[in-house]
């Protein structure tokens, strides 16, 4: 008796020539069981996958795991396009995040915009925007085809200038461990707070801690000390960690503007709120005075008290101007989608923070001239930090028609 | 006691400032607003004991939604979530 592997009409030849051969199992139907496994275990884990993106995205949120396969079969599928960039940290759980830069032609003299997407735990989306995003983006460079999302439409030489004169990347899944820990919670364990969770994974051990954690958006190398709205308890939501930076997570973030320079724009997507937010976030902006900036100690304490003039954030008038002005066009392609507007405002609101990565990225000009400044911004999209998923696809078409308009404002003429 | 979205409402800015300062509360500083009448807004996700402790302390709650419900419905969204944390060492 031998083992083999046959097609059908191989059967017929070797039963044809006197041997007998027993079935033992049907391949065809074992791949196709295997095919549906892994389809639904991770949609993307093959090329195959981003072909048929349209039809398998809709089916509902994606794993970290699926985030990363779509982006290394991203660039499979286009490598003209694509280049994966493997960040050089580590998270806490031990997962590798890349991010990918899409751009096509030869001009060199380019400027970058960089997205990022779910750093807080219990924000799904923001990692499917981005993927939807690239593979829209790519495939309608590819076929030379306009942009549509519902109402907003990007013309086939738009989506050209866009590849041609900038630098795309994309970051979609800035906390992997904390989204997988969120979407894997125990229904039956009696509370969600698994499900709610907003921070990284890191156990904290090295502060003697038993609650796990860090809260990346407060770990960024901007008025980090200043504990406006942070905390120094692990225990807290808005824990800050040891040290700015102390994260892999925020690190890795970080890695892609000390690697790139170019990069000129910045988008980190976060919800929920409907809101288009812009620098600065500790205290009130004022144009006035640049003495009152964050990097002056004789201000230190008396940031973040919104009930006092004693101090307003110095931004130069046309640095807010043109913030602004990108601020207001995101939000017209984004409504041009289906009628619905966000609020452009400052990020201080009501509630003031520090060390959140958008002023961080702002701030980077100022504390060292070299560096080239970064328009930057927060979304918040959507009602809730997960909408129903149904919910989530119109999302996704508005938040990237506000994606591609800003890479249009960057690009074209 | 469950756990809930909430709308916590309150008269002063230090007050809606305290529920995170002071409290170490989760809630949404991005949702916070200053109403007509000069009061205060805020959501947030609290467990029950949190919402009697807040209203002991005079803040005005109210309950939006059960935020375990909540969290039930959105995990039959994700396309299958895999198993909890793995050992990741070997990859």
């Amino acid at each position: 008796m031998v083992p083999g592997i046959l097609t059908d009409e191989e059967v017929r030849q070797v039963e044809a020539a006197g041997y007998t051969v027993e079935i033992v199992s049907d391949l065809s139907r074992v791949a196709e069981e295997r095919v549906q496994e892994v389809s639904h275990i991770n949609r993307f884990a093959e090329v195959a996958g981003l072909s048929g993106f349209e039809k398998r995205a809709v089916l509902g949120y994606m794993t970290a795991d699926e985030v990363e396969s779509a982006l290394v079969n991203l660039q499979a599928l286009h490598p003209d396009l694509v280049t994966l960039i493997e960040l050089p940290n580590r998270t806490w759980e031990n997962r590798v995040s890349h991010a990918v830069r899409i751009r096509a032609g030869t001009n060199m003299d380019r400027a970058g915009v960089l997205f990022t997407g779910s750093m807080h735990a219990r924000e799904w989306g923001g990692s499917d925007i981005c993927i939807n995003f690239l593979v829209n983006l790519i495939n309608a460079y590819s076929a030379s085809s306009a942009l549509t999302y519902g109402g907003k439409n990007f013309p086939a030489a738009q989506v050209r200038t866009i590849l041609e004169n900038l630098d795309v990347f994309v970051f979609p899944d800035v906390n992997p461990d904390g989204k997988h820990y969120s979407q894997t919670y125990n229904p039956n364990s009696g509370t969600s707070q698994g499900f709610w969770w907003r921070k990284n994974r890191n156990p904290n051990n090295a502060v003697g801690s038993s609650s796990p954690g860090v809260d990346l958006n407060r770990n960024f190398d901007f008025l980090w000390a200043s504990e406006i709205g942070t905390s120094s308890s692990p225990s807290s939501f808005t824990y800050k960690g040891q040290s700015a930076f102390s994260e892999p997570e925020s690190r890795n973030v970080k890695y892609l503007f000390d690697t790139y320079p170019n990069i000129g724009y910045f988008v980190d997507v976060h919800s929920y709120g409907g809101l288009i937010l812009y620098n600065w976030g500790d205290d009130n902006n004022q144009t006035t005075d640049p003495g009152q900036n964050f990097l002056n100690p004789a201000y230190n304490g008396k940031r973040g008290n919104l009930t006092d003039t004693l101090y307003g954030e110095f931004i130069p008038a046309q640095d807010k101007e043109m913030i602004v002005k990108l601020a207001d066009r995101m939000n017209s392609a984004l409504a041009a989608v289906r009628g619905k507007n966000y609020t452009v405002q400052q990020s201080v609101g009501l509630y003031p923070t520090s060390a959140t990565s958008d002023d961080y990225v702002f701030s980077r000009h100022i504390v060292n001239g070299l560096n080239r400044k970064v328009y930057a911004y927060t979304i918040e999209f959507g009602e809730e930090f997960v909408p129903p998923f149904s919910e989530m696809n119109n999302i996704i078409q508005e938040i990237c028609a506000a994606m591609s308009e800003l890479c249009w404002a960057a690009a074209g003429p | 006691m469950g756990y809930y979205i909430v709308r916590i409402l309150t008269d002063t800015w230090d007050r809606l400032r305290d529920l995170q300062r002071l409290y170490d509360l989760d809630v949404f500083g991005q949702t916070a607003k200053q109403l007509a009448d000069g009061s205060f807004e805020i959501k947030g996700v609290l467990p029950g004991e949190r919402i009697e402790f807040l209203s002991g302390k005079g803040y005005r709650i109210e309950v939006l939604a059960d935020a375990e419900e909540i969290a039930k419905e959105r995990l039959k969204d994700v396309a299958d979530p895999g198993s909890p944390t793995e050992d990741r060492s070997d990859q």
